[in-house]
């Protein structure tokens, strides 16, 4: 048993930091490591480095280690070995999908025709957050019950810096005071003004009109970015450091709204973000966009303390509240409520998970491709009566920066001694997910041979007419597989063959369909639920 | 995906709501393996290429940064 519970644990794969980093960038990232144990132990927290492919650290938790750095069913079956030993609060992956693996699950939105949904698989984190076994579909990872966030490096680069400063803005973290009304900075597309002000109407206790693109934007100050929380509801792309606002639904060659390059200087330390932007956290090389890293690696390295947001293509109604809205919804009210950042993305995908019905295919596609990028275990509001945490003490290197703290207390963390409620709430948050995992009703990752809705009647329920070539896909729903899938690894033809012999047909159907640009509506993702006894819901979305 | 690669495949060019104030063109790139919405290193994300859009049939040689959903390309070559 280790002299005090393990709370934290970092893990990265250590040979591959070397390979990318070099002996003695490797070097500096891992005194960082360990200035932020220190400063983690000063505050209550017991951080424990784990490199996967260190046997001598495998071997503590009866796992084996990691050989290559790419394997991330080998990377979740330690990372399971490791919850199984220590049992940590907090799971922080060291490092991009260079040194720590994303997961890539089949998409279920995906039809072969990248015009529909672009993504064929869904890049995540999520396995890492259930106890559920690796296994080829996002449909197992409906019960997530770990609190786990990413500090990201960039692909591609080589530099130790982007890594050391993240590590040194956790090791300084501060908590915003909460206040009566906590600012928020909310920006939005033009178009989805309506859908973000019932989001910032959601959120407890925040004040901050919703700000729209057009004409904010892409220019703030200082002043506008001051808030500790920030919502954005934009459009974003792959390998583009730029989101982007929308004046009319379909518009082309759209304004932009955020700028990574002239975000330096402007962030506050320890602000948190929600982006519902397409790609909005994912892991691309700089070079790929001149040098310029993305928004959310950005506002990273400038000191936020994290960005939750989605790794691809994400959607959301204009003028309603469902998928990516819902889940950055959910993240900032527990972040309100002083929730850790970890918490605050578990306790979302989890809620996500338990206000819906049935997990629809847009549903799976949303649960998987929303992650936490930033250290797990950040508390980055401080409401009054919360313990406050010594000082930091100093680590390497000094930078010699100002910290740009307006009103704050140093950090807030678990303690080492872990209270009886915090126990209790572990404890119960872990029930939650391993209940969801056992009930929830999801659909297949892949739609029936036939639909089972015809494009004429969709027209109807929609009200207008739908263009040639409209294609509706159905999507059967089953009962929870159960726990036998093991830890065996199978081939995705297997897994499809298990997958359809274990399931339950629950009548539950998703009729989803892709409708092109018409004149006047920009192109739309529909998606019909049926449900056996109940009225069916008609669900129209765009691309974020 | 953190270095380039080449890929060879077709590309194929949709406009939907053509003539409208949403007309949208689409540029697909369909290798063997996989298709990907496709882009230009400095063009636009969101928004009419029409240097790639000219390319409407050919088949290429593209080499750039294969993504999630989008190949980035540095270098589009009729072959």
């Amino acid at each position: 048993m280790p002299a005090a519970p393990v709370i934290k644990v970092v893990v990265t794969h250590r040979s591959a930091a070397r390979a990318k980093y070099g002996a003695s960038g490797w070097s500096r990232i891992r005194k960082e490591v360990t200035a932020l144990a220190k400063a983690d132990n000063a505050r209550g927290i017991t951080t424990r480095f784990f490199a996967l492919d260190s046997a001598a650290d495998s071997q503590k938790v009866g796992a084996t280690k990691v050989t290559a750095a790419a394997d991330a069913v080998a990377v979740k079956a330690s990372i399971d070995r490791i919850y199984a030993k220590w049992a940590p609060a907090y799971l922080m992956l060291l490092g991009g999908p260079e040194l720590v693996p994303q997961h890539s699950l089949p998409n279920p939105l995906w039809t072969g025709d990248p015009e529909d949904d672009p993504d064929q698989f869904i890049r995540t984190d999520l396995p890492y957050a259930c106890d559920a076994a690796s296994f080829p579909s996002v449909t197992a990872f409906t019960g997530p019950t770990r609190a786990v966030g990413r500090l990201p490096d960039l692909v591609g680069e080589t530099d130790a810096d982007v890594l050391v400063d993240l590590l040194r803005h956790a090791r300084e973290a501060a908590a915003f005071t909460s206040s009566a009304s906590t600012p928020v900075f909310a920006l939005s597309t033009k178009t989805w003004k309506v859908s973000t002000q019932l989001t910032v109407g959601k959120l407890a206790g925040v004040s901050g009109a919703v700000l729209t693109s057009p004409t904010r934007g892409p220019v703030w100050t200082a002043a506008d970015l001051a808030p500790s929380l920030h919502l954005v509801n934009c459009h974003g792309g792959e390998f583009d450091p730029k989101w982007y606002g929308e004046a009319t639904p379909g518009q082309v060659n759209l304004p932009t709204s955020m700028d990574a390059a002239s975000l330096p200087g402007l962030i506050a330390k320890g602000s948190v973000v929600a982006a519902e932007c397409c790609y909005g956290v994912a892991h691309w090389p700089p070079a790929a966009a001149g040098g310029q890293a993305s928004v959310a690696s950005t506002y990273l390295r400038e000191g936020a303390s994290g960005v939750f947001g989605a790794s691809n293509v994400a959607y959301g109604p204009a003028t309603a509240n469902e998928y990516a809205d819902l889940m950055c919804q959910y993240f900032l009210n527990e972040v309100l409520g002083g929730a850790s950042l970890g918490r605050a993305a578990l306790a979302a995908r989890q809620r996500f998970v338990q206000t819906e019905s049935f997990l629809d295919p847009t549903d799976l596609k949303t649960l998987g491709q929303f992650d936490l990028l930033g250290d797990p275990s950040i508390h980055p509001i401080a409401h009054a009566g919360q313990p406050v945490a010594p000082p930091t003490p100093p680590g390497p290197p000094p930078d010699g920066r100002v910290p740009h703290a307006p009103v704050r207390h140093s950090i807030r963390r678990s303690v080492q001694a872990v209270p009886a409620g915090v126990v209790s709430r572990r404890s119960m948050m872990t029930a939650i997910g391993k209940a969801l995992e056992s009930t929830a009703v999801v659909s297949n990752d892949a739609p029936n041979a036939r639909a089972a809705l015809s494009r004429e009647r969709l027209a109807e329920l929609l009200g207008y007419a739908l263009p040639e070539g409209t294609r509706v896909r159905t999507y059967a729903s089953t009962a929870p597989l159960g726990s036998e899938r093991g830890t065996r690894r199978i081939s995705r033809s297997v897994a499809r063959r298990r997958l359809a012999r274990e399931a339950t047909p629950t009548g539950v159907v998703a009729h989803v369909a892709f409708v092109p640009a018409t004149e006047g509506r920009g192109r739309a993702l529909v998606v019909v639920r049926a449900e056996p006894g109940a009225e069916q819901e008609v669900r129209v979305v765009v691309v974020r | 995906m953190s270095t380039q690669e080449t890929v060879r495949g077709t590309v194929s060019v949709r406009r939907v709501a053509t003539g409208s104030k949403s007309e949208q063109v689409t540029v697909v790139l369909t290798a063997k393996d996989r298709s990907w919405l496709l882009r230009r290193s400095g063009g636009p994300s969101f928004g009419r290429d029409e240097e790639l859009a000219a390319l409407d049939g050919k088949a290429v040689t593209a080499t750039g940064f294969a993504g999630s959903g989008v190949f980035l390309a540095t270098d589009v070559a009729e072959r």
